[in-house]
């Protein structure tokens, strides 16, 4: 049982039920589809703890995004249809890239693309227009940061593998692209 | 066809190298990928002996992509500061003629440690190396995109 049955079962026509049905979408949303709820909805038939253990319960739009970069991740791991050239990326590489991603998920830096590296490894890009920046874990054990504007000299770095390492690696990288952390700041306090 | 022609070294500032891209998993948008460029002996072809379509002749599915001479001639790596004692290699990247029988205008990005050419890619540090590989990206420019082979490629919106 969820935490969204087990909450609903307990009064069935009170104002839970009508709190499950708006949290479940509402008479305008599609049967069943799970929608995180604003905080004016919530506040109203919810407490804000109850309401911040619904909201984790879902997968919000962030975890979506980084499905489908894990997903790249696991097809790397299974695809053996190399072309001879390329070295594939080993376990070790694919398991510092998920725990790149892990880090970057949980800072909220989505990136552009992930790719198998030339130099036998994976690398975690991030593209924004002439902006460019990517984390590349190398079968070697080495992992290095790189950012680039594609005017002047780009910047490497090696980057410590390290819990820490990685989110100073995220940190840079979301300031050279100037984003912000104020949006997902946000969704945070509301989850 | 080389016919017999000797090696040219004359390679112009202005003169373009073309690149053949496999894959669409090399590009983002007009530019190669900087971790899906080898940074060892790169082959190319050379603008003064070769047109761009040249490089995919019997790769109908394979991209071009083309950088110019004063692009990619460096010394790397830019930073020189070390923690370490000894300091930093420099490594000195540039074009260099090696034709084929079939291929005169085929040339190759060649890296050069105290003059003499590197022969091992595992010679070159793994930072120049990268740095070298942002470069070419960053100075590159896709003419012809690969045809699309598989859908490993994830892309966000």
């Amino acid at each position: 049982m969820t935490l969204v049955e087990a909450y609903a079962g307990a009064d069935r026509d009170g104002p839970s039920q009508r709190a499950l049905r708006i949290y479940k979408g509402g008479p305008t949303q599609k049967k069943g589809a799970p929608v995180r709820l604003s905080q004016d909805i919530g506040h109203d038939y919810l407490s804000v703890a109850l309401l911040r253990k619904l909201n984790k319960e879902l997968p919000s739009q962030r975890d979506r995004k980084f499905a489908a970069h894990f997903a790249k991740l696991d097809a790397l791991l299974v695809d053996r249809n190399w072309d001879g050239c390329n070295e594939p990326p080993s376990a070790l590489a694919l398991n510092r890239a998920r725990a790149v991603l892990h880090q970057l998920r949980a800072d909220g830096l989505e990136p552009t693309r992930i790719v198998s590296s030339t130099e036998g490894g994976v690398a975690i890009c991030f593209i924004r227009g002439k902006i460019y920046s990517d984390i590349e874990c190398l079968n070697s054990e080495e992992i290095l940061g790189v950012v680039s504007n594609r005017r002047d000299a780009p910047v490497v770095w090696e980057i410590d593998p390290s819990a820490s390492g990685f989110a100073r690696a995220a940190q840079r990288i979301r300031e050279f692209l100037g984003e912000t952390s104020d949006a997902y700041d946000a969704e945070r306090k509301i989850g | 066809m080389r016919n017999g022609r000797s090696v040219d070294p004359g390679f112009g500032f202005c003169h373009r190298l073309y690149y053949r891209c496999e894959s669409e998993e090399d590009i983002h948008g007009d530019r190669l990928l900087a971790p899906r460029v080898k940074s060892f002996d790169i082959s190319v072809n050379w603008s003064k002996y070769s047109k761009p379509w040249d490089v995919v002749f019997g790769y109908p599915n394979a991209g071009i992509a083309l950088f110019f001479v004063f692009d990619i001639k460096r010394d790397l790596p830019t930073d020189r500061s070390s923690d370490q004692r000894e300091p930093v290699k420099i490594h000195s990247f540039g074009p260099v003629h090696e034709p084929y029988d079939n291929n005169y205008s085929h040339s190759e990005i060649a890296v050069f440690k105290d003059d003499v050419r590197v022969r091992k890619s595992s010679a070159i540090g793994e930072k120049a190396k990268k740095e070298w590989r942002q470069i070419i990206s960053d100075k590159s420019l896709v003419l012809r995109r690969p045809k699309p082979k598989n859908d490993l490629n994830v892309a966000s919106a």
